[in-house]
């Protein structure tokens, strides 16, 4: 894996900690933990792309008092499906690029409404597609900023 | 055979991190499943260790949050407040003259009756004054007009529901006056300055070896049948005019504001003559003396005069 974008990752990660924990920006932010695991699992293996998403949903899940473990297995799934699309698709268009990272995200959404269960949903899932798809069209545009300005996503790594 | 006991390294990677892969997914949905008792140590440990320095961010700008909106409801209770203050200045200044109306009213007796003062407001009719009554509530010409500080003006011309009169800072202001103590009589007239606000009094037609003591309270003497003896005019100034041997003439400071005078007594005419009004402003006096120490000097009640 580059260092470069591991560096871009951990920044990602420390951006999302400070920016929704931190200062409580909230949606004005995009989910730059799902854009951070996305980034990673192009560049390594899947099981090191999950354990990464396993992490940054449990750091997600403690800041939540209900359905703990719920953004870990949904950001675990999302870092092992992603790291597989390298095997499936070669790419570093930026249609690709775009594609990837709206699928991923709302794939994440989408498992973690699954995973917390009928007790803990906040909302049906007509509800959660509509904001889902523009959480993940905002985090989209990011994206594509991000690898515009540094890169990522572009070339694939050699870490199989 | 070769083939079969040495299998491909790429595939034995490939199946070992699909192995740790599940493994990582299988944890995730343990974790996922425990009881939360066995989550919440869990979540309390990664928000002790890890997410420890963002919490603390966010309770610094949660109290910065919470001590600007503090401040903003400070200040608009502030300004709220002093909008209240600025409000009812003018209304607790009214309602004293209000109140001291209605105490002079009660002390010079049936006869005054209370009006409200209007003023023109153009040039030409300076130093006049409009009352809401007329002829209809006993109001003719000549009527005072007094305040609780003392004089004010008289009244002109009396119609069926006003009557205008003017102030005593009228040139044609005229009224016969005493000294408090009753030993010099004379007559107080206007005397204009260069402004509206530098108008004064003069008491004219003393003898010339008056000596009357600056401050002494000059009243109206009851002379020439207009105004009641004992109304409060002025206090004496500086000497304003002196022909040796033959008289002398003083500066007076005027009791009334002609210019923040809204309402006011005016006396009904009748067949009698108005009495003796000193009364009424010597029992006001008598407190304001003692408690500020000026006080102010208490016109002569009844008796002689001229």
């Amino acid at each position: 894996m580059r260092t470069g974008d591991l560096l871009v990752a951990g920044a990602l990660v420390l951006l999302h900690l400070l920016l929704h924990l931190g200062l409580g920006v909230g949606a004005g932010v995009p989910d730059l933990f799902t854009l951070a695991v996305l980034v990673v699992a192009r560049e390594c293996h899947e099981a090191a792309a999950a354990f990464f998403g396993l992490l940054l949903g449990l750091l997600e899940d403690a800041q939540g008092l209900l359905s703990f473990g719920s953004h870990g297995l949904a950001l675990a799934l999302v870092g092992a499906l992603a790291a597989r699309t390298r095997d499936l698709f070669v790419g570093d268009s930026l249609l690709f690029a775009a594609s990837y990272l709206f699928l991923g995200k709302l794939l994440r959404d989408l498992i973690h409404w699954v995973a917390v269960g009928p007790g803990g949903r906040l909302q049906p899932l007509g509800g959660l597609l509509l904001e889902s798809a523009m959480a993940a069209a905002y985090m989209t545009v990011v994206g594509l900023i991000l690898i515009a300005t540094t890169g990522v996503l572009r070339r694939q790594g050699a870490v199989r | 055979m070769p083939g079969l006991a040495t299998s491909d390294p790429a595939d034995q990677a490939g199946r070992s991190r699909f192995r740790v892969t599940l493994g990582v997914l299988l944890l995730a949905l343990v974790l996922a499943n425990l009881p939360p008792t066995a989550q919440e140590p869990l979540a309390g440990a990664i928000r002790g260790s890890v997410l420890r320095p963002f919490l603390r961010l966010q309770e610094v700008v949660v109290a910065a949050r919470a001590r600007a909106v503090e401040a903003s409801v400070l200040q608009a209770r502030v300004d709220s407040l002093t909008a209240v203050a600025v409000d009812r200045s003018p209304l607790a200044e009214e309602n004293r003259r209000l109140r001291g109306l209605l105490r002079l009213s009660e002390r010079v007796g049936p006869r005054w009756m209370a009006v409200q003062v209007l003023r023109p407001g153009t040039q030409a009719s300076e130093s006049i004054l409009l009352v809401d009554a007329g002829e209809d509530l006993g109001l003719a010409p000549r009527s005072p007009v007094i305040t609780p500080d003392g004089l004010a003006g008289v009244i002109r011309e009396a119609y069926r529901h006003y009557a205008v009169g003017m102030d005593w800072s009228h040139p044609d202001f005229r009224a016969s006056a005493m000294t408090a103590d009753g030993e010099y009589y004379g007559m107080v007239l206007s005397a204009r300055g260069r402004f509206a606000e530098d108008a004064r009094m003069r008491f004219e037609g003393l003898p010339y070896h008056a000596r009357i003591e600056p401050g002494t309270l000059v009243v109206s003497s009851g002379l020439g049948g207009v105004f009641p003896r004992g109304i409060p005019i002025g206090r004496v100034g500086d000497v304003a005019e002196e022909e040796p041997q033959w008289r002398k003439s003083y500066w007076l400071e005027p009791r009334v504001a002609v210019g923040s005078v809204t309402a006011a007594l005016v006396a009904r005419q009748s067949g009698d003559p108005l009495g003796d009004v000193g009364l009424a402003w010597e029992e006001e006096a008598a407190p304001a003396s003692d408690s500020t120490g000026a006080g102010v000097d208490a016109p002569p009640s009844a008796g002689g005069g001229a």
